[in-house]
């Protein structure tokens, strides 16, 4: 420890509690006088200095006798340049500064915690991949394996609505291609409870409802909802196909002429609209032309199995 | 401009300023550079604060001031993406997604280095290009970045840093998908 004599008062003292106020080296007292004779009521910046013994580590205070230790931390702010005198041990323990025990267990506590919670989440991501993969498959239409995905989505997060009206959609439009119309129905009415605005839904609903009215026998509701599908898009061939198809079935049962007329007309019409585009449309014709030749209302498997090469119309007048 | 005191900030988003703090360490135990005092949070300007002695090579002081901007930043996408998919997705919000988009946001609004680490370290960087450095030549537009962000946080510049890294990245991912 090094040992200073005031300039003052004569007295020698610890450097580390001596300062260096107006030019001279004074210990703490003689310091406050100085000033005071001065009537200072302000110490002008960087009047005063305390005295950093070199031999006293800043850190754990350990004296080193009257060797200087080496300093450390040259030029930090606001410590003078040159740095602070440090103990070998402060030394190696400051360029190895440990983080404390709490911010270790809460980031652990927290990282464990963030872990758990991606790990409880998991299954959005799992959920959110099968819909994905549900969504592009029952575009490709390949229906089975788009309604086992979005099933599965659906079971993932089953507090979404929304996947389960949009697995109920998909499940209802490949219950519609497998000619189950009635099974359809009632899919995609759980679907249209979510999906309020959607018009595609509505409309399936309506050719869904159309189906059940053939499978049903229901020739006046099929006729309805037939002539509902054509007001909403009137240059839409199937939808007038359909009207001609409720149409031969009404003229099927009842025998009125202007049943089968309007078929007729409606078929017409059909025909140009489609202009020979859709490839199915000549197969659904000749179906409706059977029904109206022969007042036989059979279903589509029937069909198919009487005339395997379709179905030629003898061209009966009106 | 909204006059909010630092230091309500600093509470709100104390998360940010440890980990902003933890992060100067972590590159300062990296580089065996001795810190001389910590402080990981209190209730006054600055909010925290790493003391160490002066870092004469520029690689070092690159680290030790970008090392919060890189943790912090990866942090807030770690704790906010993860929070954000079921809300944004499938609409599932919860007190627990709110609480990690919270943290993720307080971290990502600390990210930035003070205003002594900016100047500090623009400083040394323009030193060492003088002297030839190509590291300090080739960081020069993310020190000038990171120097213009710091001065661009009076106008809220780390906020909306924070807001945007959390939620708007995650947004943009989310669409992407």
């Amino acid at each position: 420890m090094k040992r200073l004599a005031c300039q003052r008062c004569g007295t020698a003292f610890p450097m580390n509690g001596m300062l260096r106020a107006f030019g001279r080296t004074l210990c703490a007292q003689c310091a406050e006088g100085e000033a005071a004779d001065r009537k200072l009521k302000k110490i002008p910046k960087g009047g005063v200095q305390q005295l950093i013994d070199p031999t006293i580590c800043v850190k754990c205070g350990r004296d080193n006798g009257d060797a200087d230790l080496p300093l450390l931390g040259g030029g930090v702010e606001p410590r003078p340049r040159g740095g602070i005198p440090v103990c070998p041990d402060c030394e190696k323990a400051a360029r190895n500064i440990r983080y404390p025990a709490w911010l270790k267990i809460s980031l652990a506590a927290l990282l464990a915690f963030a872990a758990l919670c991606c790990l409880m989440n998991l299954r959005f991501f799992q959920g959110y991949a099968d819909l994905k993969d549900g969504l592009r498959r029952a575009q490709a239409r390949d229906f089975s394996a788009a309604v086992a995905l979005l099933d599965a989505a659906s079971r993932s997060i089953p507090e979404s609505r929304d996947i389960s009206s949009l697995a109920s959609y998909v499940r209802g439009t490949h219950l519609l291609i497998q000619d189950k119309p009635a099974e359809a129905l009632l899919h995609l009415r759980a679907a249209a409870e979510v999906m309020t605005g959607d018009e595609s839904v509505k409309e399936m609903i309506l050719v869904a409802e159309v189906g059940a009215a053939f499978d049903n026998k229901d020739y006046d509701l099929m006729l309805e909802k037939s002539r509902t599908i054509m007001e909403k898009d009137p240059r839409d061939p199937s939808a007038a196909a359909g009207v001609a198809s409720a149409l031969a079935c009404k003229w099927a049962v009842t025998g009125e002429r202007r049943f089968k007329i309007e078929a007729l007309d409606f078929l017409e019409r059909a025909r140009t609209l489609d202009a020979g585009r859709d490839p199915s449309f000549r197969e659904y014709a000749a179906r409706i032309h059977h029904r109206l030749d022969s007042r036989q209302i059979i279903s589509r498997e029937e069909y198919a199995r009487k005339f395997p090469g379709g179905y030629k119309s003898k061209g009966e007048a009106r | 401009m909204i006059p909010i005191p630092g230091i309500l900030i600093a509470v709100l988003t104390f998360p940010g300023v440890i980990v902003h703090e933890a992060a100067h360490l972590l590159f300062c135990r990296l580089r065996k550079i001795a810190v001389l005092e910590v402080c990981f949070f209190r209730l006054g300007n600055p909010a925290g604060y790493v003391v160490h002695e002066s870092i004469e090579s520029f690689p070092a002081a690159f680290l030790v001031a970008v090392g919060p901007f890189i943790i912090n930043s990866l942090l807030c996408i770690v704790f906010c993406f993860p929070a954000l998919f079921p809300m944004r997705i499938f609409g599932q919000e919860s007190f627990l997604s709110y609480f990690w988009i919270w943290l993720g946001v307080s971290i990502g609004m600390h990210a930035f280095p003070s205003t002594q680490d900016a100047r500090g370290l623009w400083i040394q960087a323009r030193e060492a290009a003088k002297m030839g450095s190509v590291l300090a030549v080739a960081s020069f537009p993310i020190v000038a970045l990171i120097y213009v962000a710091n001065l661009l946080s009076f106008f809220w510049f780390d906020a909306i840093y924070g807001v945007a890294l959390g939620l708007g990245l995650p947004e943009l991912i989310l669409r992407g998908l």
